[in-house]
């Protein structure tokens, strides 16, 4: 507010003095009430008393309106100081089919948001506040939503709280501000800081020291201690040792996860330490993992954990140690200490008699798979879990084994090829489609020529239609568009359901043939 | 399917003014029954299509190869043509004509009708003006106590005396009866429609923009083609400055306003369409765009159709003002329809504020307020910087931007 002069802006008719008294006598009635002297408005005909005050109360209105004040003195908006290039826009066309994206094919938006990227432009203008909206709802776009909103976009979402994910994000060409750094927000913070550390990681972590024992909000220390994940290095594990005592978990969290990133460091060797402590393998080939002590405080902190419980040792204690333990140690420590490769390591995981420990294991590899984003371990982890990749194989007490987070470690060639072994054992169709979803895209030709085969197929009208659907859904998402031209105008067999499906898959590749025309 | 070996029997039905009125044809299928295809062409409610197969595709692609065939001169004219050919096209016409049927036109009995609907609407205004002076005399402190029939008895009474537009305005009075400073927008409300009432009593002893402007808002509606036959008619290059979508006072309807100013004249247009909800109404006229044509005008003087098609060409941002300016045209505007509450400005040079809520500022910071809701695409579209930008201005509910040129001169609607 600084000096703006706006009365009651919502009503135009500030109250005057005639104007209040001709309210006060509407409101008691003119029946008991004569009609008040209104200097200030011309001389109305006269008439009745109701009439005449409906006059003078007409006449005050239009006034009023007509003679409508503006506010003065109103500071406008700092605007966007970016010089963003307009023509890296997309054009009309691409624009057209982003607001249709948005209104009946979000599950389009990430290639459309990639194809953009990858031709170096950024969403017109117009679409920022939609494709902002679209971020606001689905968090695992935000990255590529951020891009494609570029420099206006950022400045924009500074304006609405419900987009304020965008503001702290990095955006190529930033520069560190001193400015910035010293008084800004803590999302202008943390992107000087990103801007700095991605030119000079050292000085980065330098003015990060300085500052940190000041920070007294958990989040904010959060937030730009994991700014240290741009540029990591061997430089950073001191800073990163010192956070692991820091007072609040979110932070020991973070800083564990970024020396999980250093398999070099003292950390990671302290870590093997442990695991060679506790780990073995028993006369039958299987392995072996006792239960760390909760007590060892050393291990504690090195894992970020909390103290246990003083009821002494529960189930799940234990769990949470083991799956933390085998999650941050360097996964390298297993072969050396089994003397097998990572395939001979999770056959002995799995050769361990009792269900429960077993799987427990089994997913705890899996999670350190990735987490340290190692597709060699994925693919050792996978070859254990039968033909075929699945995204839904659980076990009841350890949680979801997440194997489509292992899947997406491996090159989507091979993926496609894991596919393509496994479909001629797979017998039941749900099965199929559940595996060409879970293989993701871009397919192969030859994963591609597979899926057109069984698209077209003959089917029965009333055959289940489960799993024909889901292989139409993966193909509209991971084949090239223009096999459409494979596929008939009509099915090539009845049923309602199955033949919505095939119209709805022929219709989403024939949008993003126009996609690809467009970018 | 567009090969003329598909189809051994087609034709084509001659229009009596020359040309095509349908094109029929026998599509030979893997079946032992033939498809039965036919496209009516200069039908009434647009082209029509049918075909005995089970698409649920219209056109089928029996239909529209059909039509391919017919396009490269491959069905001729026929005299002779198939019983379901002869009853699918007598249906049409049959159902278009009793669509159509209208009582033979009696200028005496018309004159009558036209007559006694005046002074319906004559008597139900009369009805309205002593209502209004019943509820100042009884006094308004009560009011918030009614119930909606006290409201509805009167807009009801208005519906039955055709005057639809005072009945709108009247069942609109008990949402003002509540919340917030009531009496005092109930007092506006009131005088208005006192206003009105007296307007229509006043008749032609008014200007005529201003009697045009009262029967408007009374509900008296002008049909188009009266319009267009005695309208007042004005050519100019009109520029598009914008348009936004309301509800229409018909339930379910969506009402498009669509503004232009004559480059010329520098006259003011509104546009009308209606469409169901769901549908966007249809204009002739685009965005970033001018038509240089004739408009014939609605006895209002703002309200306009175009006479002809017109002459489309693309344009730049308007010629804008300041806030004061803006402010002016509305007075002007109001001078001659005192109900006035939308009406469009343009400002050059505008730049959005934020301070308790949104304005958009004049380079002095002279600024009007938004209304409800947040400008994020004007803002997305300039990035604050000033620019050109069209808007309604209602001095109760603010400033609504429609349209903005960007810094290449490019109109985005917002």
């Amino acid at each position: 507010m600084t000096g703006t002069r706006a009365p009651e802006p919502l009503d135009p008719l500030a109250p005057t003095g005639s104007w209040d008294r001709l309210v006060s006598a509407a409101l008691v009635g003119t029946a008991r009430r004569e009609v008040p002297d209104t200097p200030d408005l011309p001389a109305t005909p006269g008439g009745n008393d109701a009439s005449d005050l409906l006059d003078r109360a007409a006449l005050a209105t239009v006034r009023r309106a007509a003679g409508y004040v503006p506010a003065t003195g109103t500071t406008p908006l700092t605007p966007d100081p970016g010089t963003s290039d307009e023509s890296a826009e997309a054009g009309p066309g691409a624009t057209r089919l982003l607001d249709r994206i948005i209104a009946d094919r979000p599950e389009l938006l990430p290639e459309w948001l990639e194809r953009v990227a990858a031709r170096g432009r950024c969403a017109a203008r117009a679409s920022l506040p939609l494709l902002l909206d679209e971020g606001a709802r689905h968090s695992q776009t935000r990255p590529a939503i951020v891009a494609a909103a570029g420099t206006r976009g950022r400045w924009l979402a500074a304006f609405n709280p419900r987009w304020s994910y965008a503001t702290g994000v990095p955006l190529p060409g930033d520069r560190f501000s001193e400015r910035d750094w010293g008084c800004g927000t803590p999302g202008e913070r943390r992107r000087a800081l990103l801007a700095l550390r991605t030119a000079d990681p050292d000085r980065a972590r330098e003015l990060l020291t300085a500052v940190w024992p000041g920070l007294a909000k958990a989040e904010l220390r959060r937030e730009l201690l994991e700014t240290l994940a741009t540029g990591l290095g061997p430089a950073d594990e001191e800073f990163l040792e010192q956070a692991l005592d820091d007072r609040s978990a979110v932070v020991r969290g973070s800083a564990l996860s970024l020396l999980t990133r250093l398999p070099g460091g003292a950390h990671a060797e302290r870590l093997r330490g442990h695991v060679r402590a506790h780990a073995s393998l028993r006369d039958d080939g299987s392995l072996r993992v006792d239960p760390p002590e909760g007590r060892d405080a050393a291990l504690r902190r090195d894992l970020a954990l909390a103290m246990p419980a003083p009821d002494a040792e529960s189930a799940n204690g234990y769990s949470e140690r083991l799956w933390a333990l085998v999650t941050h140690t360097p996964l390298d420590v297993w072969p050396e200490l089994l003397g097998t490769d990572p395939a001979g390591v999770v056959a002995a995981a799995t050769r361990t008699a009792d269900a429960e420990p077993r799987s427990r294991l089994l997913a705890a590899l899996a999670n350190a798979a990735v987490v340290q984003r190692d597709a060699a371990w994925a693919r050792a982890v996978l070859g254990a879990l039968g033909p075929g990749p699945s995204r839904t194989t659980a076990s009841a007490r350890s949680g979801p084994l997440d194997t489509g987070r292992l899947l997406d470690l491996l090159p989507v060639a091979e993926r496609c090829d894991l596919t393509l072994r496994a479909l001629p054992a797979v017998r039941s169709s749900d099965r199929r489609g559940e595996l060409f979803g879970a293989t993701r895209g871009p397919w192969t030709d030859a994963l591609s020529a597979e899926a057109l085969r069984l698209l077209r197929e003959p089917r029965r009208a009333n055959a289940p239609v489960a799993g024909y659907e889901a292989l139409c859904a993966a193909a509209a998402l991971y084949m090239r568009p223009a096999h459409v031209t494979a596929l008939p105008d009509t099915a090539p067999f009845d049923g309602n359901a199955a033949v919505h499906a095939y119209d709805r898959l022929r219709d989403t590749l024939r949008f993003r043939l126009d996609m690809h025309r467009e970018l | 399917m567009a090969k003329a070996g598909s189809w051994p029997e087609r034709g084509a039905v001659a229009a009596p003014a020359g040309g095509t009125s349908a094109v029929w044809g026998e599509c030979k299928g893997s079946g032992s029954k033939p498809y039965l295809a036919a496209v009516h062409l200069d039908g009434d409610g647009g082209t029509a299509y049918k075909c005995s197969c089970p698409s649920r595709k219209i056109p089928c692609k029996h239909v529209l190869g059909l039509l391919a065939l017919w396009a490269q001169e491959e069905v001729d004219l026929r005299e002779e043509r198939p019983e379901w050919v002869a009853t699918w096209l007598s249906g049409r016409v049959a159902r278009r004509n009793r669509a159509s049927t209208r009582r033979p036109v009696d200028p005496a009995r018309a004159a009558a009708t036209l007559r006694e609907r005046e002074e319906a609407v004559a008597a139900g205004m009369e009805e309205l003006r002593l209502w209004l002076n019943d509820q100042i005399d009884a006094g308004l402190a009560e009011v918030p106590k009614y119930g909606y029939d006290h409201w509805d008895r009167m807009a009801k009474r208005l519906v039955d005396a055709k005057a639809g537009g005072a009945s709108a305005l009247v069942a609109g009075l008990p949402a003002v009866a509540r919340g917030d400073r009531w009496p005092e927008r109930l007092l506006e409300r009131l005088s208005l429609l006192h206003l009105l009432a007296c307007g229509h009593r006043a008749g032609e002893a008014l200007d005529p923009r201003v009697r045009g402007a009262v029967r408007a808002r009374v509900g008296i509606a002008s049909k188009a083609e009266e319009v267009l036959e005695q309208g007042e008619r004005v050519r100019d290059t009109w520029r598009v400055l914008g348009w936004r979508d309301t509800a229409a006072p018909e339930a379910g309807m969506l009402a498009r306003r669509l503004w232009l100013r004559g480059r010329d004249t520098g006259r003011t247009a509104l546009s009308l369409t209606f469409a169901r909800s769901g549908q966007a109404p249809a204009t002739a006229f685009r965005s970033g765009t001018e038509v240089t044509a004739e408009f014939a005008f609605y006895p209002d003087g703002h309200r306009a159709v175009p006479v002809h098609d017109g002459d489309t060409a693309p344009a730049g941002p308007p010629g804008g003002g300041t806030v004061a300016e803006a402010l002016d045209s509305f007075a002007a505007a109001a001078a001659e329809d005192p109900w006035l509450d939308t009406w469009p400005v343009v400002l050059d040079r505008a730049a959005p504020a934020r301070e308790d809520r949104w304005y958009l500022a004049d380079p002095d910071g002279t600024a009007l307020p938004l209304t409800a809701g947040d400008p994020w695409r004007l803002l997305a579209v300039t990035g604050g910087h000033p620019a050109t930008v069209a808007a309604e201005w209602s001095p109760a509910e603010g400033l609504t931007p429609i349209t903005v040129w960007d810094r290449n001169g490019k109109a985005v609607s917002l």
